[in-house]
């Protein structure tokens, strides 16, 4: 779980000057709790990056981005009573899976929402995908990168929210099994056979276009 | 032929391809950081907790939500109230006309514009009941 928060934690440069000692985070959610607006205002400056690179990881336009670091700090807000700290990564972690659901949640409304309107690949992406099919030692080029991430996300649009939720942490975050199921609150077993059959239906999903 | 294609794309090269997938939608450091840094997107925040702890209060207290429906429902009631105190007066000044004393021409509850109609009426009625006696058959 430490090694999980480690990657989220964006780095920071540390300076060797003497500093004023910056309260933990625990020590501002407990300042939170008690009603401190500044030590809220405090907790969102420090992780809001470490939310938005998530919410990147699912979405994206800016928009989807911006209200998922909404939605995760006004639930991690709400919620702030029932989070145990103890550990200096607790409230990255904590925050994280927030993340997590939140994406997950939003994954799933928009699935219901555009079910029947997902379009097929125009026959420019249908050739893109087969040439770089045929050729993926190929370096890419600044137009083929372009493409391939719309391209990218009208793909992964078509798989299951858990299934896009698994591949995301497993390709993107390069969690382990157990990590993610720390991250969803699934089962390792259930998160084990879910990358599985993510993985099949991706091929699926690209199978049928190339 | 097609499927014979489809059976030929092994699932390694797939795999590489959807790897591929998932690198080109990494964003980048700047991207991350102008979603993050959004002007009023803490203000936005702030406010949903606020309607969203005020929508828990209204939920788990029973009378605060009796209020705001209540608060809710002051137009409706207002509007109830001008309508029924508008059809008091009605009623009121017909009754007041009713009350009034009757004006003596009028016959038999029928309004004034009918009476000469009435006259008519009675008048033609005289000349057909003698009519009528004048042609009687004789017995």
């Amino acid at each position: 779980m430490i090694r999980m928060a480690e990657k989220f934690e964006p780095e920071v440069v540390r300076t060797s000057q003497p500093q004023v000692r910056e309260r933990t985070d625990d020590e501002l959610v407990a300042a939170a709790r008690t009603g401190d607006e500044a030590a809220f205002t405090q907790l969102f400056k420090r992780h809001n990056s470490l939310v938005s690179r998530l919410g990147y990881r699912f979405f994206s336009r800016r928009e989807q981005v911006e209200e998922i670091i909404q939605e995760a700090f006004v639930k991690a807000y709400l919620a702030l009573d029932s989070y145990q700290g103890g550990h200096e990564k607790s409230f990255v972690s904590w925050l994280a899976r927030i993340t997590v659901h939140a994406c997950y949640d939003e994954l799933r409304r928009i699935k219901k929402r555009s079910e029947s309107r997902l379009g097929d690949l125009s026959q420019e992406e249908e050739e893109f995908l087969t040439e770089r099919l045929r050729d993926l030692s190929a370096g890419s080029n600044v137009e083929g990168a372009t493409i391939s991430r719309d391209l990218a996300g009208k793909l992964l649009a078509r798989l299951k929210p858990e299934d896009r939720v698994v591949l995301t942490l497993l390709k993107q975050e390069e969690l382990s099994i157990a990590e993610i199921a720390e991250l969803t609150g699934w089962t390792s077993a259930k998160v084990k056979m879910r990358s599985h059959r993510a993985q099949q239906g991706l091929r699926r999903v690209l199978r049928k276009f190339v | 032929m097609w499927n014979k294609r489809n059976t030929h794309i092994d699932d390694e090269k797939l795999d590489r391809l959807s790897d591929e997938l998932f690198r080109a939608l990494e964003a980048s450091e700047s991207e991350i950081d102008n979603a993050a840094e959004s002007p009023f997107l803490f203000r936005r925040i702030r406010a949903r907790i606020e309607s969203e702890q005020r929508r828990l209060a209204e939920e788990t207290n029973p009378w605060l939500a009796l209020m705001t429906q209540f608060r809710q429902a002051i137009p409706v009631f207002a509007l109830l109230a001008v309508v029924a105190l508008a059809s008091s007066l009605y009623l009121h000044t017909n009754e007041t006309n009713k009350s009034a004393p009757e004006n003596p021409a009028l016959i038999a509850g029928l309004p004034l514009f009918l009476q000469d109609d009435q006259d008519a009426l009675d008048a033609s009625l005289v000349g057909w009941q003698s009519n009528n006696r004048s042609g009687q058959p004789k017995e």
